[in-house]
């Protein structure tokens, strides 16, 4: 370059041309695009510009001025979506990745959470919780029976990019098992019972739940456990719909991703979400149906099921008996089929939930105590624990 | 601030750059300073005195040094005032924790460590050897002593080089300083832009990516809530392969950014010198360290290696020499015994080669190459050896004694292209393709506006992983 004549002008220049406008492209574009309040893809509120106050002539209030502006430069850059989404196809078309963004792309568009391994936090946690359904069940012999979902890896293991180091997840679901039995509670094993429907449609694509399938073959084994005759599928208008991109996608946001299709059956069953102040049933709740339908228009579709993951709700069924369940949000599907066989159905998720289960259980006598939990929570959940403590 | 953050590239620079141009000639300085002050004071204020400390010290000493032209006593009595405040800082802040520790488990002491010094200033090991090479070229008569405070400051502040080299010398940019009218040109800008954007590919496309392997087996430092294989689970192939990774992520790394460095200095009219020169091919250690962080071994060789004799007084004081100058190489890499084993390492290496393995390894053709690499790339696990999650027996444990464990297949598959690719990039192939590019307008503009276009995207997609020179 510096053999050449040294001409002046812009136009010369190509590449100085080029980057000066991209430069002062995004530049004038931050200054003048209007920053967003929450992004829906990456499910989380945005950082907003920090306003200059007499705060920053201190060294500390200086330095929090410096990281909220850093953030905000982050959170608010134009184009976000579009940057990402340009990554990912480089990763993945490109580049031949077989993940992005801490997912796993499998066979068949499937996705899965890329668990190598424990981490340091779970490593206390699990036993934890392990030790907590362990209580739980000594403390109301009979009546508590455990279910944990396997990751969609366990059950289709030749979907999942071949010789990934994944977590092998049967190990710690044996150790459940046996200290669920061991204190005389009883555990549905899951994995089997839904592999065998394999070729059917129960893990969603490109989110970390099971389908309204999935979960109905998980009820199945409850009732086959409980002597209880099924919800009869077919007797209930089954509701489709599509374009659900899940939680997998909106970290992977890879350019081929096959939308899922998300089912629910239409049922009038009220809900009651209580408003939670203490131990035991609390006074005031509002009543709404079992699904939220503005959900189903969003980009969050799942979280349509049981409006949610609220601390305590009730549901009135067509069954007899009540029964508690205390879950995550695996169970917000499969809550809807226990309305035929219960007259009363409370749900407990214990991270809004902030107190031990006895006062509850002594108040309302229930025959039956579910826990229901997606292995990956189980291993993580630092709430669990509340299952086990008494009070 | 990171050059691979959006708070960087989409507003400090775009900032400082259009202020710089913007201002009169003779504001220019000036506006480097205050915009290199804010850069360095960004994400940790308190600092600010160090550098205020540091800059001051230099600057009265230089001009002493340069008054008292007659008194040898005065001049080498400033020259040492100028030498104990730029290394003491740097030791006090480095080292200082790192020998009462030592000390301590050593001798039995039980000092306690010095509080609030667990996270360096920005760039200390980097700053301080650029004022030590001013105060001794200055007590050399080798440079003229900078009279104007701003200059000066400018000159130890520039934020292109300071927090990642390369590390520049005072009498390298002193004339450009002091132009101030045409300091730079469109030609040099363009260019400047150019390795810039080579550097930033480098750095986010290159070193982050295939680094992700490496963190793949032994975690991320910094975010406990990512899974990882372990170093206890893993297959000796699949160490190897992630030491492999690693080794390409530290001169991706480096390397990109002192492109942007250089980039950047050449879009306000400095030219900085080169830093690396593609060191993976070399055919021998001793070519390995001409080719590796070139202005560190130069400034060692200029201020260390050639005081003390060189080669010029014989063959046993020549390996002391480089003993003493391969001691302090990794003792400016970290405080701590893996570091100081490298340097170790390295005098081993090239004082074999000096002493007899030189000639042989001119006759070879292919296995100096695989020789160098092999003992650069074992030599990288010892520099990594003390990271979080790597434990140094282990490492080399499974580097060198065969286990079963986690299969690098995985890893292949997955890192495979992006593998192949690194290994062309470590090679003048990657010149040569970008040479038969920058012929044609059209393929010159889309080349560099490609890797613009990508770079942001991964800048954008992931979180940044912080650049890995930063302790040292």
């Amino acid at each position: 370059m510096q053999q050449r004549k040294r001409k002046s002008g812009l136009i010369h220049y190509p590449v100085l041309m080029l980057a000066g406008v991209f430069f002062a492209g995004m530049f004038l574009l931050d200054c003048f695009t209007p920053d967003r309040a929450v992004s829906e893809l990456e499910n989380k509120t945005l950082t907003q510009r920090p306003p200059v106050t007499a705060q920053i002539l201190t060294p500390a209030g200086l330095n929090s001025f410096f990281n909220n502006y850093t953030q905000y430069a982050k959170d608010q850059v134009p184009g976000r979506d579009a940057w990402i989404s340009l990554q990912s196809f480089v990763e993945t078309a490109l580049l031949q990745k077989t993940q992005s963004g801490g997912v796993l792309l499998g066979a068949a568009g499937q996705m899965f959470d890329r668990t190598y391994g424990l981490v340091s936090s779970e490593e206390r946690t699990l036993p934890r919780n392990i030790a907590a359904v362990g209580a739980l069940a000594a403390r109301y012999p009979g009546r508590v029976y455990v279910m944990v979902a396997p990751a969609a890896s366990a059950v289709y293991p030749e979907r999942v990019p071949a010789a990934a180091p994944l977590l092998e997840e049967q190990v710690y679901l044996d150790q459940i098992e046996a200290a669920v039995e061991a204190n005389g509670g009883v555990y549905l094993p899951l994995r089997q019972a839904l592999a065998e429907h394999k070729d059917e449609y129960i893990y969603y694509r490109t989110d970390h739940h099971w389908t309204t399938l999935g979960a109905y073959y998980a009820y199945s084994e409850l009732c086959g456990a409980l002597g209880l005759a099924p919800f009869d599928l077919a007797a209930h208008t089954a509701v489709e719909v599509p374009d659900f991109y899940g939680t997998f996608y909106s970290r992977a946001r890879t350019w081929n991703a096959q939308p899922d299709t998300l089912t629910y059956y239409e049922l009038d069953n009220p809900l009651t979400i209580y408003t939670v102040t203490g131990p035991g049933m609390p006074a005031e709740g509002e009543t709404v149906g079992l699904y939220d339908l503005a959900k189903l228009d969003v980009y969050d579709k799942y979280a349509a099921f049981l409006h949610g993951n609220n601390g305590l709700s009730r549901i009135e069924g067509e069954g007899e008996g009540r029964i508690l369940v205390v879950k995550d949000s695996y169970a917000n599907s499969l809550v809807p089929f226990l309305t035929a066989n219960y007259a009363q159905i409370d749900v407990v998720d214990l991270r809004n939930y902030n107190y031990g289960l006895d006062a509850l259980i002594a108040e309302n006598g229930y025959e039956q105590i579910l826990v229901l939990y997606s292995f990956d929570s189980f291993k993580s959940d630092p709430y669990l624990y509340r299952a086990g403590i008494e009070g | 601030m990171i050059f691979s953050s959006i708070i960087f590239l989409f507003h400090f620079l775009p900032f400082t750059l259009a202020a710089y141009y913007i201002a009169p000639p003779r504001a220019k300085n000036t506006v480097l300073f205050i915009c290199s002050l804010v850069f360095y004071c960004w994400g940790e204020v308190r600092f600010f005195p160090v550098m205020l400390a540091l800059i001051l010290i230099n600057y009265l000493c230089g001009l002493a040094i340069a008054h008292f032209d007659g008194r040898p006593g005065l001049r080498r009595l400033f020259l040492a005032l100028a030498l104990v405040g730029s290394l003491g800082m740097l030791f006090y802040f480095k080292y200082a924790n790192f020998v009462l520790e030592s000390a301590n488990a050593l001798l039995g002491t039980s000092f306690a460590p010095i509080e609030g010094i667990s996270v360096l200033p920005l760039g200390i090991s980097f700053y301080t050897f650029q004022t030590l090479s001013y105060t001794i070229d200055v007590y050399r008569r080798d440079v003229a002593s900078e009279k104007n405070i701003v200059d000066f400051g400018a000159y130890v502040v520039m934020f292109p080089q300071l927090i990642a080299g390369p590390i520049v010398k005072y009498r390298d940019v002193a004339a450009q300083l002091h132009v101030y009218k045409h300091r730079y040109n469109l030609a040099q800008i363009e260019e400047g832009v150019t390795i810039f954007t080579f550097g930033l590919a480098k750095k986010v496309l290159l070193a982050d990516a295939v680094g992700a392997l490496w963190t793949d087996i032994i975690g991320v430092a910094d975010d406990a809530s990512i899974t990882f294989v372990g170093l206890a689970n893993a297959s000796s192939g699949l160490v190897w392969l992630g030491i492999l990774a690693y080794s390409f992520q530290l001169y991706f790394d480096f390397s990109g950014y002192s492109l942007m460095a250089i980039g950047m200095g050449k879009m306000m009219g400095f030219e900085f010198p080169q830093n690396f020169n593609y060191p993976y091919i070399s055919a021998s250690i001793t070519e390995f360290w001409r080719r590796w962080h070139m202005t560190l071994s130069s400034w060692f060789r200029e201020y260390v290696y050639i005081p003390l004799g060189g080669n010029r007084k014989g063959l046993k004081r020549q390996i002391l020499n480089l003993f003493i100058v391969e001691l302090l190489t990794g003792i400016w890499h970290g405080a701590n015994w893996n570091f100081i084993c490298w340097g170790l390492y390295y005098f081993v290496l090239l004082a074999a080669e000096k002493l007899f393995l030189l000639k042989y390894l001119q006759k070879g053709k292919v296995w100096p190459h695989l020789y160098t690499l092999f003992f650069v790339v074992v030599g990288w696990a010892m520099f990594v050896g003390n990271d979080p999650g790597v434990q140094f027996g282990l490492l080399f444990q499974k580097l060198f004694t065969p286990s079963a464990g986690v299969s690098a297949a995985y890893f292949l598959r997955n890192y495979g292209v992006l593998l192949a690719v690194s290994f062309v990039c470590c090679t003048p192939l990657i010149e040569r393709l970008w040479d038969l590019l920058r012929r044609r307008t059209w393929s010159r503009v889309l080349t560099v506006g490609a890797l613009l276009a990508v770079s942001t995207a991964y800048v954008v997609g992931s979180t940044n992983s912080p650049f890995l020179y930063f302790n040292f």
